[in-house]
Protein backbone atom coordinates (compact mmCIF):
# COMPACT_ATOMS: atom_id res chain seq x y z
CA UNK A 1 0.00 0.00 0.00
CA UNK A 2 2.45 2.36 -1.09
CA UNK A 3 0.66 4.75 -2.71
CA UNK A 4 1.01 9.01 -1.12
CA UNK A 5 -3.07 8.39 -1.90
CA UNK A 6 -3.85 5.90 0.30
CA UNK A 7 -6.20 6.25 2.44
CA UNK A 8 -5.22 5.93 6.47
CA UNK A 9 -5.91 2.63 8.80
CA UNK A 10 -8.91 3.47 9.82
CA UNK A 11 -10.77 4.75 6.89
CA UNK A 12 -8.98 1.72 4.94
CA UNK A 13 -11.32 -0.62 6.91
CA UNK A 14 -14.56 0.99 6.65
CA UNK A 15 -13.95 1.58 3.03
CA UNK A 16 -13.12 -2.20 2.79
CA UNK A 17 -15.51 -3.35 4.94
CA UNK A 18 -18.81 -1.35 3.01
CA UNK A 19 -17.17 -2.48 0.01
CA UNK A 20 -17.21 -6.08 1.44
CA UNK A 21 -21.08 -6.10 2.67
CA UNK A 22 -21.80 -4.35 -0.78
CA UNK A 23 -20.16 -7.30 -2.87
CA UNK A 24 -21.83 -9.60 -1.04
CA UNK A 25 -25.53 -8.35 -1.44
CA UNK A 26 -24.78 -8.02 -5.34
CA UNK A 27 -23.38 -11.81 -5.32
CA UNK A 28 -26.35 -12.71 -3.24
CA UNK A 29 -29.01 -11.35 -5.65
CA UNK A 30 -27.06 -11.49 -9.36
CA UNK A 31 -24.52 -14.44 -8.54
CA UNK A 32 -21.78 -12.32 -10.03
CA UNK A 33 -20.48 -9.00 -9.78
CA UNK A 34 -18.50 -9.40 -6.51
CA UNK A 35 -15.40 -9.61 -7.93
CA UNK A 36 -15.57 -6.13 -9.93
CA UNK A 37 -16.78 -4.44 -6.76
CA UNK A 38 -14.17 -6.08 -4.65
CA UNK A 39 -11.42 -4.82 -7.18
CA UNK A 40 -12.19 -1.25 -7.29
CA UNK A 41 -12.61 -1.02 -3.40
CA UNK A 42 -8.86 -2.40 -3.61
CA UNK A 43 -7.92 -0.06 -5.83
CA UNK A 44 -9.87 2.74 -3.49
CA UNK A 45 -7.72 1.41 -0.10
CA UNK A 46 -4.06 0.83 -2.36
CA UNK A 47 -5.00 4.72 -3.73
CA UNK A 48 -4.99 3.13 -7.12
CA UNK A 49 -1.48 2.36 -7.49
CA UNK A 50 -0.85 0.90 -11.14
CA UNK A 51 1.70 -1.42 -9.31
CA UNK A 52 -0.57 -3.89 -7.69
CA UNK A 53 -3.30 -4.15 -9.92
CA UNK A 54 -2.00 -8.23 -10.45
CA UNK A 55 -2.60 -8.44 -6.20
CA UNK A 56 -5.61 -6.51 -6.14
CA UNK A 57 -7.26 -8.63 -8.93
CA UNK A 58 -5.80 -11.67 -6.73
CA UNK A 59 -7.28 -10.95 -3.86
CA UNK A 60 -10.61 -9.66 -5.13
CA UNK A 61 -10.51 -13.71 -6.70
CA UNK A 62 -9.57 -15.26 -3.74
CA UNK A 63 -12.65 -13.12 -1.90
CA UNK A 64 -15.12 -14.09 -3.92
CA UNK A 65 -14.33 -17.68 -4.07
CA UNK A 66 -15.86 -17.84 -0.44
CA UNK A 67 -18.72 -15.75 -1.39
CA UNK A 68 -19.37 -17.98 -4.23
CA UNK A 69 -19.89 -20.93 -2.27
CA UNK A 70 -21.95 -19.97 0.19
CA UNK A 71 -24.12 -18.03 -3.33
CA UNK A 72 -24.12 -21.85 -4.12
CA UNK A 73 -24.99 -23.07 -1.47
CA UNK A 74 -28.02 -20.63 -1.45
CA UNK A 75 -29.21 -21.13 -4.65
CA UNK A 76 -29.24 -24.49 -3.77
CA UNK A 77 -31.44 -24.22 -0.76
CA UNK A 78 -33.84 -22.37 -2.93
CA UNK A 79 -34.33 -24.91 -5.24
CA UNK A 80 -32.27 -23.34 -8.33
CA UNK A 81 -30.01 -25.66 -8.81
CA UNK A 82 -29.94 -27.49 -11.67
CA UNK A 83 -27.66 -30.86 -12.55
CA UNK A 84 -24.00 -29.97 -12.90
CA UNK A 85 -21.72 -31.97 -15.02
CA UNK A 86 -18.63 -33.32 -14.04
CA UNK A 87 -16.80 -33.48 -17.50
CA UNK A 88 -18.63 -30.41 -19.04
CA UNK A 89 -18.63 -27.69 -16.24
CA UNK A 90 -16.22 -29.20 -13.24
CA UNK A 91 -13.34 -30.86 -15.13
CA UNK A 92 -13.08 -27.92 -17.95
CA UNK A 93 -13.79 -24.80 -15.11
CA UNK A 94 -10.72 -26.26 -12.73
CA UNK A 95 -8.25 -26.16 -16.06
CA UNK A 96 -8.99 -23.45 -17.21
CA UNK A 97 -8.99 -21.81 -13.59
CA UNK A 98 -5.56 -23.62 -13.40
CA UNK A 99 -4.69 -22.09 -16.93
CA UNK A 100 -5.62 -18.74 -16.05
CA UNK A 101 -4.14 -18.27 -12.28
CA UNK A 102 -0.61 -19.56 -14.70
CA UNK A 103 -0.97 -17.22 -17.17
CA UNK A 104 -1.47 -14.42 -14.61
CA UNK A 105 1.71 -14.75 -13.20
CA UNK A 106 3.17 -14.38 -16.59
CA UNK A 107 1.16 -11.39 -17.69
CA UNK A 108 2.22 -7.80 -16.73
CA UNK A 109 -0.16 -5.82 -14.46
CA UNK A 110 -1.32 -3.63 -16.87
CA UNK A 111 -2.59 -6.24 -19.60
CA UNK A 112 -4.38 -8.20 -16.84
CA UNK A 113 -5.92 -4.61 -15.73
CA UNK A 114 -7.05 -4.14 -19.60
CA UNK A 115 -8.40 -7.55 -19.92
CA UNK A 116 -10.39 -7.03 -16.51
CA UNK A 117 -11.61 -3.67 -17.87
CA UNK A 118 -12.53 -5.39 -20.90
CA UNK A 119 -14.34 -8.25 -19.64
CA UNK A 120 -16.04 -5.28 -16.99
CA UNK A 121 -17.40 -3.50 -19.85
CA UNK A 122 -18.58 -6.96 -21.86
CA UNK A 123 -19.91 -8.24 -18.49
CA UNK A 124 -21.89 -4.66 -17.94
CA UNK A 125 -23.13 -4.17 -21.29
CA UNK A 126 -24.55 -8.28 -20.91
CA UNK A 127 -26.28 -7.07 -17.75
CA UNK A 128 -27.81 -3.91 -19.52
CA UNK A 129 -29.51 -6.64 -22.31
CA UNK A 130 -30.91 -9.05 -20.05
CA UNK B 1 -21.45 -30.30 -30.94
CA UNK B 2 -23.05 -28.70 -28.13
CA UNK B 3 -20.86 -30.40 -25.83
CA UNK B 4 -17.77 -29.43 -27.43
CA UNK B 5 -18.65 -25.89 -27.33
CA UNK B 6 -19.92 -25.97 -23.97
CA UNK B 7 -16.39 -27.30 -22.77
CA UNK B 8 -14.72 -24.49 -25.03
CA UNK B 9 -16.84 -21.56 -23.61
CA UNK B 10 -16.59 -22.68 -20.19
CA UNK B 11 -12.66 -22.99 -20.46
CA UNK B 12 -12.42 -19.84 -21.92
CA UNK B 13 -14.39 -18.04 -19.40
CA UNK B 14 -12.53 -20.22 -16.35
CA UNK B 15 -9.31 -18.97 -17.71
CA UNK B 16 -10.40 -15.31 -17.20
CA UNK B 17 -11.72 -16.25 -13.83
CA UNK B 18 -8.77 -18.32 -12.71
CA UNK B 19 -6.47 -14.78 -14.07
CA UNK B 20 -8.08 -12.89 -11.60
CA UNK B 21 -9.77 -10.93 -14.71
CA UNK B 22 -13.26 -12.28 -13.68
CA UNK B 23 -15.69 -13.34 -16.16
CA UNK B 24 -18.17 -11.09 -15.69
CA UNK B 25 -20.94 -13.08 -15.84
CA UNK B 26 -20.31 -14.19 -19.39
CA UNK B 27 -21.20 -17.59 -19.08
CA UNK B 28 -24.69 -16.50 -18.19
CA UNK B 29 -24.85 -14.94 -21.57
CA UNK B 30 -23.54 -17.87 -23.49
CA UNK B 31 -26.00 -20.00 -21.46
CA UNK B 32 -28.92 -17.97 -21.71
CA UNK B 33 -28.66 -16.31 -25.07
CA UNK B 34 -26.67 -19.19 -26.73
CA UNK B 35 -27.97 -22.43 -24.95
CA UNK B 36 -31.37 -21.13 -23.75
CA UNK B 37 -31.16 -21.82 -20.37
CA UNK B 38 -32.93 -20.10 -18.03
CA UNK B 39 -31.56 -17.07 -15.85
CA UNK B 40 -31.46 -18.15 -11.98
CA UNK B 41 -30.20 -22.01 -13.63
CA UNK B 42 -27.28 -20.29 -15.96
CA UNK B 43 -26.42 -17.91 -12.63
CA UNK B 44 -26.16 -21.21 -10.76
CA UNK B 45 -24.10 -23.02 -13.32
CA UNK B 46 -21.76 -19.81 -13.18
CA UNK B 47 -20.95 -19.85 -9.85
CA UNK B 48 -20.29 -23.35 -10.00
CA UNK B 49 -17.71 -22.76 -12.57
CA UNK B 50 -16.26 -20.10 -10.65
CA UNK B 51 -16.12 -21.95 -7.90
CA UNK B 52 -14.11 -24.89 -9.57
CA UNK B 53 -11.73 -22.56 -11.28
CA UNK B 54 -10.91 -20.62 -7.98
CA UNK B 55 -9.79 -23.95 -6.51
CA UNK B 56 -7.39 -24.63 -9.01
CA UNK B 57 -5.94 -21.16 -9.46
CA UNK B 58 -6.22 -19.95 -5.71
CA UNK B 59 -3.20 -22.45 -4.87
CA UNK B 60 -1.11 -20.76 -7.80
CA UNK B 61 -2.14 -17.33 -6.53
CA UNK B 62 -0.97 -18.05 -2.57
CA UNK B 63 2.23 -19.73 -3.73
CA UNK B 64 2.87 -16.65 -5.49
CA UNK B 65 2.21 -14.10 -2.65
CA UNK B 66 -0.19 -12.22 -4.72
CA UNK B 67 -2.94 -11.97 -2.05
CA UNK B 68 -3.26 -9.38 0.37
CA UNK B 69 -4.19 -11.36 3.49
CA UNK B 70 -5.69 -8.37 5.83
CA UNK B 71 -7.86 -7.34 3.10
CA UNK B 72 -9.02 -10.74 2.18
CA UNK B 73 -9.95 -11.22 5.51
CA UNK B 74 -12.05 -7.90 5.99
CA UNK B 75 -13.21 -8.68 2.73
CA UNK B 76 -14.93 -12.22 3.55
CA UNK B 77 -15.80 -11.21 6.91
CA UNK B 78 -17.84 -8.46 5.35
CA UNK B 79 -18.69 -10.74 1.85
CA UNK B 80 -20.29 -13.36 3.64
CA UNK B 81 -23.42 -11.91 5.48
CA UNK B 82 -23.80 -9.38 2.67
CA UNK B 83 -24.26 -12.63 0.43
CA UNK B 84 -26.80 -14.15 2.90
CA UNK B 85 -28.91 -10.68 2.42
CA UNK B 86 -28.30 -10.64 -0.85
CA UNK B 87 -30.09 -14.22 -1.23
CA UNK B 88 -32.69 -13.09 1.45
CA UNK B 89 -33.16 -9.89 -1.47
CA UNK B 90 -33.17 -12.07 -4.40
CA UNK B 91 -36.83 -12.76 -4.36
CA UNK B 92 -38.18 -9.64 -3.09
CA UNK B 93 -36.39 -7.32 -5.65
CA UNK B 94 -36.46 -6.95 -9.08
CA UNK B 95 -33.39 -8.83 -10.38
CA UNK B 96 -34.10 -6.99 -13.52
CA UNK B 97 -34.13 -3.43 -11.96
CA UNK B 98 -30.60 -4.12 -9.92
CA UNK B 99 -28.78 -6.25 -13.16
CA UNK B 100 -29.58 -3.00 -15.21
CA UNK B 101 -28.22 -0.65 -12.35
CA UNK B 102 -25.02 -2.82 -11.87
CA UNK B 103 -24.32 -3.01 -15.49
CA UNK B 104 -24.29 0.70 -15.51
CA UNK B 105 -21.67 0.66 -12.94
CA UNK B 106 -19.81 -2.42 -14.17
CA UNK B 107 -19.54 -0.21 -17.70
CA UNK B 108 -18.69 3.11 -15.62
CA UNK B 109 -15.54 1.29 -13.62
CA UNK B 110 -14.36 -1.13 -16.53
CA UNK B 111 -14.49 2.21 -18.79
CA UNK B 112 -12.74 4.26 -15.75
CA UNK B 113 -10.06 1.32 -16.15
CA UNK B 114 -10.18 1.02 -19.25
CA UNK B 115 -9.16 4.92 -19.67
CA UNK B 116 -5.90 4.91 -16.82
CA UNK B 117 -4.60 2.51 -19.04
CA UNK B 118 -5.01 4.43 -22.18
CA UNK B 119 -3.59 7.26 -20.76
CA UNK B 120 -0.56 5.56 -19.13
CA UNK B 121 0.37 4.19 -21.82
CA UNK B 122 -0.26 7.51 -24.00
CA UNK B 123 1.83 9.28 -21.39
CA UNK B 124 4.78 6.53 -21.29
CA UNK B 125 5.28 6.89 -25.37
CA UNK B 126 4.92 10.74 -24.99
CA UNK B 127 7.83 10.04 -22.36
CA UNK B 128 9.84 7.50 -24.07
CA UNK B 129 9.58 9.92 -27.25
CA UNK B 130 11.37 12.52 -24.95
CA UNK B 131 14.12 11.13 -24.09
Amino acid sequence: MGSARAPGGAVRFAVAAAGAVLAGVINGILGTGAGTVFYFVCLAVSGGDGDRSKDDLSTAMAAVFPLSAVSLFTYRAAGAADAVSFFTLVLPSFAGGLAGAHFAGKMRGRVLKSVFAAVSVAGGINMLLR
Amino acid sequence: MYLLSDIAAVTAFSVLAGSGAGGGGLLVVYLTVLRGGDQIGSQFKNLASFVAASCAALPVHIRSRDIDPALLAVFVAGGIPGTFVGSRLRSALSAQVISKIFGVMLILGGGFVLFGVIKDAVSRAAGSRRE
